[in-house]
């Protein structure tokens, strides 16, 4: 330890108590008159009452609709327990009163009468009325009401936050005897119908059900060879065969991808003014993609999603890449504003949408309701709100690099062995701590250490790979460099990170993004490391640092720079190979939680000390650790090292995987508790929260964690079904939500009091355990359901059941389901030929038509079939959302939803009618079927099987006949007659 | 081949009349769901005049003879506090650099940037109070439209037509006429969020084809070709749904659009008297555009559409209204292109007759900085701006609420966002507090939580 780090440790220590006895100094405030004079009643009476009835009364007694703030100024003791922002008044200091700072009106944030400034004379009977005690005469105001937020009797009162039945219970209680799961299913469903005497509809034809299960498990129409091997096939288990072929299929994964998606807003740009891409969100959705198809468990799917970067286990591809850090990037896909004024309430905002989005997807529950005030009805309160605000601010964007994640870490492990071998090779060297002058000292008492390399506390090396190493290197560390052709030893002079410039090559993958704005101008991934976040209480940042790199101060982790504001919190550090302060001007942010990011300039060296914040310049260098002169080495014996080292270095290169895609995900940092922002406002903070779950679901206590920001321990007790009735619950209803066109909790996304109760509770629970028992495996819910009876129904019930159940809601029969934008788009181009099956790889332009106009439009239009990709693989730009899609109820990217719109408007139809890609499509089919050989009919025949999955009735063979009749070489007319196909309704129906 | 008749009487067969009821109830419906107003409206439809970029209140409704008394002194010495700006380069105090005069009968205070729509001061309610929460157009923008500043809610479009519903079936319930500026934050401004996209706001441009894809890509005889066997085939089905059904009028109103909506978009039967009231013979061409725009948008008051908003159109060299440098040069020739055809259109509606029932409302996402930005620019101001209603039951040659002596914060009779929406809703004889939409376990509204009706400007 070092005597000059330990002097700057302790004067930060002493330093806030020294502060604290200077207030304690001043003289006491007046203690409140116990006894008001019969003229200080009259002041308050003729001057304050009145005003206070005029102006304040109607939102702040007990005669408002409504107490807002929580505050009421109709009795003296009301004024002093105050509102939610604390005690209205403090008898005798108006400037500590914030019903005086209120009326002053110089607070932006805190004026009232909201509709006015009072007149100059009232504000001033007002003050004088505090300072002199608040008088008020003996009156017995009514107490303010009982807080009604009771959260243990909202857990109690509410069934999602009770644990699901037992499967045992549950069978025994319906009697069930065949325990094949499809068939519990059916004796539930039966047993509710039975309850009112009706019957479920019977079986649908073969055709219909490969249409509907094709369409369900592929969001693609069954080709004519599917049908033709399907109706060929008479043995029992034809339907389950085909329902395995789609679930092995790569259109798996597109098509419940695109479901998910849903759920976390996924977009692929920023929105807001100018659009700003978030680089690389398109690993994210085919990571998503990947794993549905790959089955992977939903719990670790969860898992990954909530804390996939810090994972002990990260899932690797066979090529060593890490998928799980691809999971995280959820939290990022949300809108973002690029030059935000009040940088702290922008933040807060982005929060609140990650809050939103993971409440809701996972957990099915509205927590972004309890923002601003404990929530209206469920069991959630203002504080959980801002523990998991917390747990957020604990963790930080990066872009990650994710393949060769194995690779390098091995690479990395073998790398530090043989840099730790000259420190075993050589002479052991000396480190002696230098004392600092008296003008370092005195600085140094004045600043604040935000990080030190050579006292490091636990949970703060926080490197964004493995570049710096798995520590910091210590003073007096050996290291080689070949210069002038000899090999020459250099020590550190300092404990630093230092980043190895064995790395320096790291590389982006083709169609790899960085940043937006000034960010991206470095490549960041791989060649970073972040210090814990801290608040700012001066105004400049000092790094003591030797070589070349940048830094970004990550306030309030806004991260989407473009002009005019905040391009500062970008700054170039840059010195010779010695040791320098570069000192970075953060005035702006004074009061700000921020955290820093350094990254290296691989062409040169790049270390860092020392991260202080002080509002001076330091007088000089802190003294170095190290003084070389007291060491010796042998020259030749250096060489060999040096020549062997260097081979060495030569052979690990290979292993190294030098090129990477990135992928947007998540940086861990040390934990932190939030304040709970009173009504919601960032510039009121409340009481600190500490980081945790709900409190409904885990206790109000501190999550326990070993470092970091505890997210990995959120996401453990989330998917921990024991912990948390919901998350089964709320995974196998999105399934069946799908599956059968309504969740058995209708409201997808809110389980909540203000969600609807599920049609049948013990089937959801017997679901719900079924699914955990199973190993969580969508796949197998997924095959378990397509097998029922129930989904295999007709969807014409009989007149009784459709009047005794008018909304379906006991599934008397199949529901007819119109068809999504997506599906419909791909079933053109299915039909069409048009269809590319590629998978994956970034999206396709969106095709630019006249009315898709605004700030951010895309420098490029995609071509009008959209390369023929499938609609997942077209680009999400926020602002320039597909109109085909959206006229279809393709959700804009801003929450969860995962029960989309169904509407029906004449923007559809004329889509149909008149949009050149359907033009284009019915030609390119009509140019098929004119060479085609074969009748009129059985390309007719051809035609209704593509479309619909069906051959046509006589009648619709004549009438279509009819129209190209004695055209029958004409690519035109069949193109019409393909177009007229695309209208009929039932090609956008499922039944 | 069944009528459409048929097919409906034919489904509710099926389902009984019950049934029907609530299937529809599960679809969405271009219907408004208020069977009928809360009360008795004074407003049928309104028409937005969108000014992005922000217009400058003490340059054009709200004087300020301070700023010539503290011109080009250093605003922090001045006023009480300087708040943060977008742009972080404040200036000196700046005078208005145009006159301001009394207009009408009333007196109203209008700068000479209008001369038009100065000679309408006696229908103006101008509030020189509104507030924003937000300095940036994006949030501000979301804020003006959708009641928050998050993107992906719906637009205050959407939600007329989702509680009044349509009074034309062959236009959209909710129309934007695009000048040539869609603003900051995109077509998302006019977006139907969580509510069915069958209210989101349809965007109108200039010329042959003025809505996506209404403009048939084949002669007229051979798309009648193709839906009359479209019509054959569906009638073939044996299934019936109440979607499909819905589907299949869809059809028909779409049809009929196809010459709905260039009918409407085609002034050329309009008087040239008519023309030149709405400046359609400038020698500027942004004020045909404009002119073309309020034109039309009469003709939707007039066939029935509850919701129109103008946006502004494209003039080179400036970024909207939006001057944080040039104000003079900016303002004026943003002034030029909109103000002809705004008098022109309050004109034309009252002598129609339909400006009792139409209300007009002019205004930005907020205002701009009483003192520079640079040397000769205003930054954004969203503590205290002015906009200006007309019609629609509203009072003529009125103002209401007050800002400070610098034309910088509101000191009296605030209004906010949610308030103006509140009054807009109130004057379509909705109650803002009553038209309600179930999403993420919230009824959801569009003044949120807020809202009072500004009942100082209602007649």
């Amino acid at each position: 330890m070092s005597p000059r780090r330990t002097f700057l440790l302790l004067a930060a220590v002493l330093l806030p108590a020294g502060f604290a006895a200077q207030v304690g100094g001043q003289p006491p405030p007046k203690p409140p008159v116990a006894d008001p004079t019969p003229q200080q009643l009259d002041h308050f009476e003729k001057h304050v009452r009145p005003v206070l009835v005029e102006h304040c009364y109607s939102c702040h007694s007990a005669a408002a609709k409504k107490v807002k703030g929580g505050l009421r100024v109709d009795g003296r003791q009301l004024l002093l327990a105050g509102g939610d922002t604390g005690p209205a008044i403090v008898p005798g200091d108006a400037a500590k009163s914030r019903l005086i700072e209120a009326v002053r009106y110089a607070n932006t944030d805190l004026q009232m009468p909201p509709k006015g400034k009072l007149p100059d004379d009232a504000i001033r009977a007002i003050e004088q009325w505090v300072k002199d005690g608040a008088a008020w005469p003996a009156e017995t105001a009514k107490a303010a009401k009982a807080d009604a937020f009771d959260l243990a009797k909202r857990k109690a009162d509410h069934w999602a936050w009770q644990p699901p039945v037992r499967a045992e219970l549950i069978i025994e209680k319906f009697k069930i005897q065949n325990l094949k799961s499809y068939a519990a299913v059916d004796a539930l469903l039966r047993d509710a119908l039975a309850k009112k005497g009706l019957t479920a509809a019977p079986p649908a034809d073969k055709l219909t059900l490969l249409r509907r299960v094709t369409f369900a498990l592929s969001g693609l129409p069954p080709t004519p060879a599917e049908i033709a091997a399907f109706q060929k096939d008479d043995s029992p288990d034809a339907y389950a065969k085909v329902v395995d072929r789609l679930l092995a299929s790569p259109h798996f994964g597109e098509r419940w991808g695109r479901h998910w998606l849903d759920l976390v807003r996924y977009a692929e740009s920023r929105g807001h003014e100018f659009e700003p891409d978030i680089p690389n969100a398109y690993q994210y959705r085919d990571y998503v993609v990947r794993a549905l198809n790959a089955d992977v468990p939903y719990h670790r799917f969860v898992l990954e999603h909530l804390a996939g970067d810090v994972l002990p286990d990260p899932r690797l591809n066979k090529d060593g890449a890490n998928e799980s850090a691809i999971g995280p990037g959820f939290w990022h896909l949300g809108e973002e504003v690029h030059s935000p004024v009040d940088i702290r309430q922008d933040q807060a905002d982005r929060f609140d949408n990650r809050i939103d989005v993971a409440t809701k997807a996972f957990l099915g529950l509205t927590v972004s309701c309890a923002r601003c005030h404990d929530h209206k009805f469920d069991a959630i309160s203002t504080k959980d709100y801002y523990a998991l605000f917390g747990l957020l601010e604990g963790a930080s964007y990066r872009q990650v690099r994710i393949d060769g994640w194995k690779q390098n870490r091995e690479a990395a492990a073998e790398l530090a062995g043989l840099r730790r071998s000259l420190q075993h090779a050589l002479l052991q060297s000396a480190i002696q701590g230098g004392v600092p002058d008296a003008a370092y000292s005195r600085w140094a008492a004045k600043a604040t250490t935000v990080i030190d390399y050579a006292r490091l506390k636990p949970g703060e090396w926080l490197p964004d790979d493995v570049t710096f190493g798995d520590g910091p290197v210590s003073a007096g560390n050996r290291f080689v460099r070949r210069a002038n052709d000899s090999w020459r030893l250099r020590f550190e002079r300092r404990t630093a990170a230092v980043f190895d410039p064995f790395w320096a090559n790291l590389k982006l993958a083709p169609h790899t993004a960085t940043d937006y704005g000034p960010l991206g101008k470095t490549t960041r991934a791989g060649f970073t490391i972040r210090t814990p976040s801290f608040v700012l209480e001066k105004k400049r940042l000092y790094y003591l640092v030797r070589g070349g790199g940048v830094a970004y101060a990550a306030v309030a982790q806004h991260a989407v720079l473009g002009g005019p504001l905040h391009q500062n919190i970008v700054h170039p550090v840059k010195t010779s190979d010695e040791y320098r302060w570069v000192s970075h001007d953060v005035s702006g942010y004074v009061g700000q939680r921020l955290h820093v990011e350094l990254t290296a300039d691989p062409k040169t060296p790049f270390a860092v000390a020392l991260v202080v914040q002080a509002d001076d310049n330091p007088p000089g260098l802190p003294p170095e650790d190290f003084d070389p002169k007291v060491l010796g080495y042998d020259s030749d014996e250096l060489g060999v090292y040096g020549e062997n080292l260097a081979a060495a270095e030569r052979e690990l290169a290979k292993k190294v995987v030098w090129e990477s895609r990135l992928a947007v995900s998540m940086w861990d940092g040390p934990a932190v508790d939030s304040p709970v922002f009173v009504r919601g406002n960032p510039r009121t903070p409340g009481p600190v929260v500490p980081h945790r779950s709900l409190e409904a679901l885990a206790g109000a206590e501190r999550i326990k964690h070993d470092g970091g920001s505890g997210r990995l321990e959120l996401a453990k007790q989330w998917v921990d079904p024991k912990q948390n009735p919901l998350i089964a619950r709320v995974a196998v209803n999105r399934v069946w939500h799908h599956l059968f066109g309504r969740g058995l909790v209708p409201s997808t996304d809110n389980f909540g009091v203000m969600g609807e109760t599920p049609t049948h509770p013990e089937l959801l629970d017997f679901l719900a355990n079924q699914f955990v028992a199973d190993g969580w495996r969508t796949k197998r819910l997924i095959r378990t359901l397509v097998l029922t009876d129930a989904y295999r129904m007709s969807s014409t019930g009989t007149p009784a059941a459709d009047e005794a159940d008018p909304t379906n809601a006991l599934l008397h029969k199949f529901r007819v389901k119109r068809l999504e934008g997506e599906a419909i788009r791909d079933a053109m181009l299915s039909v069409s030929g048009r269809l590319d099956r590629t998978s994956g790889g970034p999206s396709v332009p969106i095709h630019l038509t006249p009315f898709l106009d605004g700030r951010g439009k895309p420098a490029v239009s995609g071509p009008i079939d959209g390369a023929g990709r499938r609609s997942l693989y077209l680009a999400v730009r926020r602002n320039f959302l597909s109109p085909f899609l959206l006229a279809f109820d393709t959700p804009i990217p801003f929450s969860t939803v995962g029960r989309r719109q169904v509407s029906n408007v004449p923007a559809q139809a004329l889509i149909l009618m008149n949009d050149p890609f359907v033009h284009e499509q019915a030609a390119r089919w009509g140019k098929e079927l004119a060479k085609q050989p074969g009748t009129v009919a059985e390309r007719v025949g051809g035609m209704y099987l593509a479309a619909f999955g069906r051959p046509p009735t006589a009648d619709e063979a004549t009438a279509c006949g009819e129209f190209v009749a004695g055209k029958e070489a004409d690519a035109k007319a069949w193109g019409e007659l393909a177009h007229t196909l695309f209208t009929v309704k039932e090609f956008v129906f499922i039944r | 081949m069944l009528s459409r008749r048929e097919w409906l009487m034919r489904s509710a067969n099926g389902f009984g009349a019950v049934a029907l009821a609530s299937l529809l109830a599960e679809q969405a419906r271009a219907d408004g769901v208020l069977a009928k107003p809360h009360h008795k409206p004074t407003a049928k439809a309104v028409i937005f005049l969108y000014m992005d970029g922000g217009p400058s209140q003490v340059d054009t409704f709200d004087p300020k003879p301070a700023l010539e008394k503290y011109h080009g002194q250093d605003p922090h010495k001045v006023l009480a506090k300087v708040e943060p700006t977008q742009f972080a380069n404040v200036g000196k105090v700046m005078a208005c650099p145009w006159k301001f005069k009394q207009r009408g009968k009333s007196g109203l205070w209008v700068s000479d940037l209008f001369p038009h729509t100065a000679e309408c001061a006696d229908d103006l309610a101008v509030v020189r109070s509104v507030t924003s929460k937000f300095s940036e157009h994006t949030t501000a923008n979301y804020f003006l439209h959708t009641g928050s500043g998050i993107q992906g809610r719906p637009s205050w479009g959407a939600w007329t037509g989702y509680g009044l519903g349509s009074g034309n079936n062959e236009l959209p319930t909710f129309v934007v006429l695009n000048g040539g500026l869609i603003p900051p934050g995109g077509l998302d401004n006019f977006n139907s969020g969580f509510l069915p996209a069958a209210y989101q706001g349809s965007v109108f441009k200039a010329g042959k084809t003025p809505l996506a894809n209404v403009s048939p890509l084949e002669p007229g005889e051979r798309q009648r070709a193709k839906l009359d066997l479209m019509k054959r085939l569906d009638g073939m089905t044996a299934a019936r749904d109440a979607a499909i059904d819905a589907a299949i009028t869809n059809y028909e109103t779409a049809y009929r659009m196809q010459t709905a909506v260039p009918d409407l978009t085609d002034i050329s039967k309009e008087t040239e008297a008519t023309k030149k009231l709405y400046g359609l013979d400038s020698t500027y061409p942004q004020t045909v555009t404009f002119g073309t725009q309020c034109l039309t948008a009469r003709r939707l008051v007039e066939r029935g559409v509850r919701f129109i908003e103008l946006t502004c159109p494209a003039i080179g060299g400036h970024d909207r209204w939006d001057q944080h440098a040039g104000l003079k040069k900016g303002h004026e020739d943003n002034a030029r292109a909109v103000d002809q055809p705004i008098a022109g259109l309050l004109k034309d509606l009252k002598a129609r007759g339909l400006l009792k029932d139409t209300l007009v409302l002019w205004g930005g996402e907020f205002g701009r900085t009483p003192f520079a930005q640079g040397g000769d620019g205003r930054d954004h101001n969203p503590y205290g701006f002015s906009v200006w209603l007309a019609g629609g039951g509203v009072k003529g040659g009125v103002t209401h609420g007050e800002t400070d002596e610098f034309g910088y914060k509101v000191v009296q009779d605030r209004v906010e966002m949610h308030d103006l929406h509140a009054t807009l809703l109130h004057l379509l004889g909705v109650d803002h507090t009553k038209l309600t939409f179930r999403f993420g376990g919230r009824d959801m509204r569009l003044t949120d939580v807020h809202g009072e009706v500004v009942k100082a400007v209602i007649a």
